[in-house]
């Protein structure tokens, strides 16, 4: 049965400015499934930030786009800065792959986050202090951290406070970029149960962004795979593990170090991966 | 021992409260101690906020502890004087957990990678562009991508430079911060390899921070777990892997994401 999409990327393209030829992302299309956990993985370099950074019209001013971007009816790649802020931080939301250039250095984390909540619900100061205390508590971080600033925070601590941050506004889409690779396997399911749990009960959309076939396998109802600035093959997250099409996402799946094993990795051997896709 | 690090303490104090009445303590590290011989690979494991970072930091010399010591080939680290501290920030190179506020913006990749170089005067102007042509290729990337800026590369490019940057002054221990949790796995292996590889080529000693038990299982001899400031697990991979003696390793070997 088709689900309804909530965001549809149509034909996205993107290169520096003024070099055309440069195509860093290259005629991507894709939907995200209504209430569905969408998984982007591919290699470093691929385009999977840019993607995510031009929904959001984020991308960097040396960089231009081209395509459609439509988000619940709403054509984004048309509104001005005042309308895309609106949207902004409420309905999506967005985790960054740099916590710590996301931060500001000379407030309180606790601040920071009670003010993206300000910034859209009409809230006294102490309300909006219950509330981020309870949403650093969600992501396992002791309320009494409020006063904190992010240099007195760990990695792995100031990846959540930006994860409380994102989700505290309850979005409608969550874009999250590599938003757990600083935390440890256990922390990493609190925060997975998280937004699993968020998204079932307020329907929420995901975008996800990952290197971990772990997480994807754990997570992911739909998967995207990039390789050098296009879908390569997409599909049910489980069907396209168990039985992958593409010659690369074969090879990816195939050096990923093991538990069982101390195995020679397998870097991806480009040479012979490109003669397999020019027989494609 | 090479490297020994005994009784290790740190305390951060942290005033809080209305009009900052409250202090309050976090015990980032609890009487620390252990060793390991030149050219091994000890992981340093253990939950988010367990004093990882604050280890590496005090054993690069970028934090001091409240109480301990640590010694290198017969170095009391902590009391190094004036004159010997170039020397030693030589010898030991740090890979950061955050790759983004690492990496100076203004610098191209050339500019970033030659530095060390210069600052310790290690070769003349041509040795030193044979050299980083060389390191940013073993990080796979290309001589095309030394004259830009670190704000257009990508995440796990950005770590890479970081990674290129620590290991062209050939220091004799590098200490990883999650070097490459942030990296696909495609580079991940790559990487892993390398890092592997220059050890055996110039018997390098790694200290290793990681989340990531299969990465550990890959590349470490030794392991340390670290919980809330305490070191409560220490010894070979392999025989912690068998027999772990707390609850937390038990769950972090439990708990690694899928199955494949
Ligand atoms: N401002 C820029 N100018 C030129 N090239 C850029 C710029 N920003 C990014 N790029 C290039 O665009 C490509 C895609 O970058 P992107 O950040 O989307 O990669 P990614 O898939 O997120 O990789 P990673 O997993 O390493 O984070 C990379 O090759 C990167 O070097
Ligand atoms: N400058 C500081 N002031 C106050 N507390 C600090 C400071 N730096 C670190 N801490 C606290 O000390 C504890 C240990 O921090 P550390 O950065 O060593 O953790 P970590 O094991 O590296 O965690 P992660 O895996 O999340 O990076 C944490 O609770 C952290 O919040
Ligand atoms: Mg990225
Ligand atoms: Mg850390």
């Amino acid at each position: 049965m088709p689900t309804e999409s909530i965001l549809t990327v149509n034909h996205l393209t993107i290169n520096p400015i003024k070099q055309v030829e440069n195509k860093l992302v290259n005629d991507v299309s894709f939907h995200l499934p209504k209430a569905k956990i969408t998984c982007i993985v591919g290699e470093s370099g691929s385009g999977k930030s840019l993607t995510a950074l031009s929904i959001v019209k984020l991308l960097s001013s040396q960089l231009e786009s081209l395509g459609e971007i439509i988000f619940n009816q709403k054509k984004l790649h048309e509104l001005n800065d005042k309308q895309l802020r609106s949207i902004r931080g409420s309905e999506i939301a967005m985790i960054f792959q740099d916590p710590m250039t996301s931060l500001n250095p000379v407030f309180t984390v606790g601040y920071q986050v009670s003010e993206a909540l300000l910034a859209h619900h009409k809230l006294t100061k102490n309300e909006a202090r219950k509330l981020t205390e309870k949403a650093f508590t969600d992501v396992g971080i002791p309320a009494d951290r409020y006063d904190n600033y992010p240099d007195e925070l760990s990695g792995g601590q100031r990846q959540r406070v930006m994860i409380a941050m994102a989700m505290i506004n309850k979005p409608k889409l969550l874009i999250a970029d590599e938003p757990t690779t600083a935390l440890d396997v256990t922390v990493q399911k609190q925060v997975l149960d998280l937004i699993n749990n968020l998204q079932k009960k307020h329907q929420m959309t995901v975008l996800f962004i990952t290197h971990d076939f772990g997480v994807v396998e754990d997570i992911a109802d739909q998967v995207l795979v990039m390789y050098r600035g296009k879908i390569v093959e997409q599909g049910v997250a489980k069907s396209i593990i168990k039985n992958p099409k593409h010659p690369y996402t074969k090879a990816l799946l195939k050096c990923i170090p093991s538990i069982h094993s101390k195995k020679t990795l397998q870097p991806i051997d480009y040479l012979k991966l490109e003669r397999e896709m020019a027989k494609l | 021992m090479y490297l020994s690090v005994k009784n290790l303490s740190k305390t951060y104090l942290k005033r809080s409260g209305f009009l900052n009445t409250k202090t309050s303590a976090i015990h980032a590290l609890q009487d620390v101690s252990f060793e390991l011989e030149k050219g091994k690979c000890l992981a340093i494991v253990g939950e988010s906020g367990s004093g990882k970072s604050t280890l590496a930091k005090i054993i690069m010399k970028l934090l001091e502890p409240d109480s301990g010591s640590i010694h290198i080939s017969k170095q009391d680290v902590l009391n190094i004087s004036k004159q010997k501290i170039k020397a030693y920030r030589k010898k030991i190179q740090m890979i950061f957990q955050d790759p983004f506020s690492s990496l100076n913006p203004k610098f191209t990749i050339t500019q970033i990678l030659a530095e060390p170089l210069e600052i310790h005067k290690t070769g003349t102007p041509n040795q030193i562009k044979a050299k980083v042509s060389k390191f940013i290729k073993l990080v796979g990337l290309s001589d095309e991508d030394l004259k830009r800026y670190p704000h257009q590369f990508s995440g796990g490019q950005r770590q890479r430079i970081c990674i290129a940057r620590a290991l062209i002054i050939e220091p004799d221990i590098i200490v990883c911060d999650e070097p490459v949790s942030a990296l696909d796995v495609s580079i991940q292996a790559q990487i892993l390899e390398l890092l592997k590889e220059l050890q055996k080529k110039l018997n390098l000693t790694y200290l290793f921070i990681t989340h990531d038990l299969r990465v550990v299982k890959y590349i470490a001899d030794e392991m340390i777990v670290l919980q809330n400031g305490n070191l409560v697990e220490l010894g070979a991979v392999n025989k912690v892997f068998k027999n772990p003696k707390t609850k937390y390793t038990q769950t972090l070997i439990n708990s690694i994401p899928g199955s494949i």
